[in-house]
């Protein structure tokens, strides 16, 4: 198969190989996911939410997520400043952007103002074929790599099983029907938390692994991404343990063939320096390896929590680790 | 007049694109009667330096330029247009003649092309319409204490677009060419157009798109380099891509080089400037010290489609179309 490699730009150009272990895209500058970022927005002060910016990319964003779904924001007109605003700053504006909203309108605004190539995240089937594959042709126009969510008429897919079928489905429209190169594509299979105490969430990671293996062998060119601290969710409040989760996941993510994650990239522990007992608690949990792994890690992370942190590396050093045995190729 | 596609014709030789339509216009020195002829001599508003309008007012003289062009060698011609948008023309209030001005440069063209076809039918003569960046930039903005400002939108710029390439089409072009991008926001706006016009009209437009690197930095105005620049294009199937203008030949060339490397699935153009302007503005480089520059190019399979932008006149031209006699085209 002739190799087709994803290619984003800002001012400078991002070209995703099989070498390149695994592209994160900062998270911060997202009012939904960062209280400070919500409140510089909402109080106007672009010049520090800028600075949000440049500190992920100087933290390692290789691409940055911006974000402004909030009811109390004007998302088109904040999305709009904000991407202006950025451009003026080449430091930051010299990686890709990704557009992030459930609004299309918002999404659109976005597609205006850049002169790079974007990514946009993100659109599903949600609201059925037709309103897809019109969003997906403008997208293609504007010309951006999109994010699919795999999510149909039915709701958002929390199995293996409707994890792939939503996202052949959406595939094979983009391939057949749009026409939209398939290494444009970026799916986003569904992060769900673990170790919730809920029975059904107890193989949410383990699905997560098994459709971004399927995804990559099986949709041709086309990546996988997603939003990495939702995994966490439970453990909202412990640093400690969410961080050492968040690179657990992505270890094994990767190892699936995850080639894109949201991260914050400045928070992200070595997988290697999580220390053994606690890596050992997390992946019981991520891997669903024992019945009581949820207690025991929720036992384990009461001992953790008021942990002196010494020796966490806050660098995105683990984008340079080997990644033996990955299972994708492009 | 049928002739052969130019994707066909690209697969065979290196094809040459004309020379400077400003350059051969300075050499009448056109008085402000003159671009106003007849039909504009009660206008409100100087017209002096409106090139574009000469086409409707100095026709004559407009379709002498692409018959010497055409003489001296090239496979195609530009149009007249490049400032023909109601964006740029905005600066004369002419935003209402946009559609006149793009449709009589085409057809001036179109004839001149079909002059020469039928002169030497086994060298068919082709018009790209020109569409220039305007003279506002969607994705920077002109006042220092708001950089969140723009001057131009995305939505207006693909509209005077539309309304230009609407033009151009009913005039006769054969392709668009897309030039000068300083700020790839605007051509982006300026692809959306043209996907939307065929999309409208159920006709397929050869694209050729030329961006323009500003200085040694090497990036365009608007900071891209030339791969980024490429890869934010990327999405439309374009017959070519490549450079134009702001550098000589040999200033130019790494930029082509670069752009080649990574637009494998595209054609390749360069119209570079004869060489850097000197202290008044005036290009001095000499056909044969341009030719010179641009053997490079032959020789090392750079380029598909070479001319010349800025200071290059037939003269220059005829250089360029003895160099790429017989020379192999870049290989896709």
């Amino acid at each position: 198969m002739k190799p087709r490699y994803t290619k984003l730009s800002g001012l400078e150009p991002l070209i995703i190989t099989p070498e390149t272990n695994f592209v994160n895209v900062g998270e911060r500058t997202n009012v939904t996911g960062s209280r400070k970022f919500l409140r510089l927005i909402q109080d106007e002060n672009y010049e520090a939410a800028v600075e949000v910016a440049r500190e992920q990319v100087d933290g390692g964003a290789q691409i940055l997520d911006v974000n402004f779904d909030e009811g109390m924001i004007d998302g088109v007109a904040a999305m709009t400043r904000f991407l202006n605003l950025i451009a003026a700053e080449p430091d930051i504006a010299r990686i890709p952007i990704m557009i992030d909203s459930s609004k299309w309108e918002i999404l659109e605004a976005g597609l205006k103002v850049v002169q790079g190539k974007a990514v946009v995240n993100s659109i599903s089937l949600k609201e059925g074929e037709e309103n897809f594959m019109a969003q997906a042709r403008k997208i293609k126009r504007y010309g951006a790599a999109v994010i699919v969510m795999a999510f149909d008429e039915n709701g958002q897919a929390d199995t293996y099983e409707r994890r792939i079928e939503i996202c052949e489905r959406c595939y094979r429209i983009l391939v057949d029907k749009v026409h939209f190169n398939p290494e444009d594509i970026i799916f986003d299979p569904n992060i769900f938390p673990v170790a919730t105490g809920m029975e059904e969430h107890k193989t949410n990671a383990l699905d997560f692994f098994r459709a971004t293996k399927w995804i990559r062998e099986n949709l041709h060119h086309a990546h996988v991404s997603g939003g990495v601290s939702n995994v966490s969710f439970s453990f909202r409040g412990n640093d400690r343990v969410r961080e050492a989760m968040h690179s657990a996941f992505l270890y094994h993510a990767i190892k699936h063939g995850m080639s894109m994650g949201i991260v914050n990239p400045t928070m992200l522990e070595v997988y290697d320096d999580i220390p053994k007992d606690l890596l050992e608690h997390v992946e019981d949990v991520l891997l669903n390896r024992r019945d009581d792994a949820t207690e025991r890690l929720l036992d384990f992370a009461e001992s953790v929590k008021s942990d002196v942190r010494e020796g966490v590396v806050a660098k995105n050093e683990w984008r340079e680790l080997p990644l033996q045995n990955a299972s994708h190729t492009a | 007049m049928q002739k052969p596609a130019i994707q066909d014709l690209l697969k065979t030789r290196i094809l040459v694109l004309d020379g400077a339509m400003g350059t051969m216009i300075q050499r009448h020195k056109f008085s402000e009667a003159d671009y106003r002829g007849a039909r504009f001599a009660n206008y409100p508003s100087p017209l002096q330096g409106n090139n574009d309008l000469l086409t409707l007012t100095q026709p004559e003289a407009i379709l002498a330029i692409h018959r010497q062009y055409f003489e001296a060698g090239a496979d195609i011609a530009e149009t007249n247009t490049f400032s023909s948008t109601s964006v740029a023309m905005a600066d004369y209030h002419m935003q209402d003649l946009v559609y006149e001005l793009n449709v009589e440069a085409a057809r001036l063209a179109k004839k001149a092309a079909d002059e020469y076809t039928k002169k030497t039918p086994d060298k068919p003569r082709y018009v790209a319409g020109s569409i220039g960046p305007t003279n506002k930039t969607a994705s920077m903005s002109p006042d220092v204490n708001d950089p969140a400002y723009r001057a131009i939108s995305f939505d207006e710029l693909k509209d005077a677009y539309y309304e230009q390439i609407r033009g151009l089409i009913d005039g006769g072009a054969d392709l668009l060419l897309v030039e000068t991008v300083f700020d790839t926001l605007n051509a982006k706006a300026a692809l959306f157009a043209i996907e939307a016009y065929k999309e409208d009209t159920g006709r397929d437009i050869p694209i050729m798109v030329s961006g323009t690197i500003t200085d040694a930095s090497g990036r365009t105005l608007s900071g891209q380099t030339a791969e980024a620049f490429f890869i934010s294009i990327s999405h439309i199937p374009v017959l070519s891509v490549g450079f134009n203008c702001a550098l000589g030949a040999d200033q130019l060339r790494p930029y082509v080089q670069r752009i080649g490397a990574i637009a494998t699935e595209r054609y390749v153009s360069a119209h570079p400037n004869a060489g850097l302007p000197n202290e008044f503005g005036q290009y001095d480089q000499s056909p044969e010290e341009m030719g010179a520059l641009i053997k490079p190019y032959i020789d090392e399979g750079l380029v598909n489609i070479i001319g010349g932008c800025c200071g290059t006149t037939p003269e220059h031209i005829k250089v360029i179309a003895e160099l790429i006699a017989g020379a192999k085209p870049r290989a896709l």
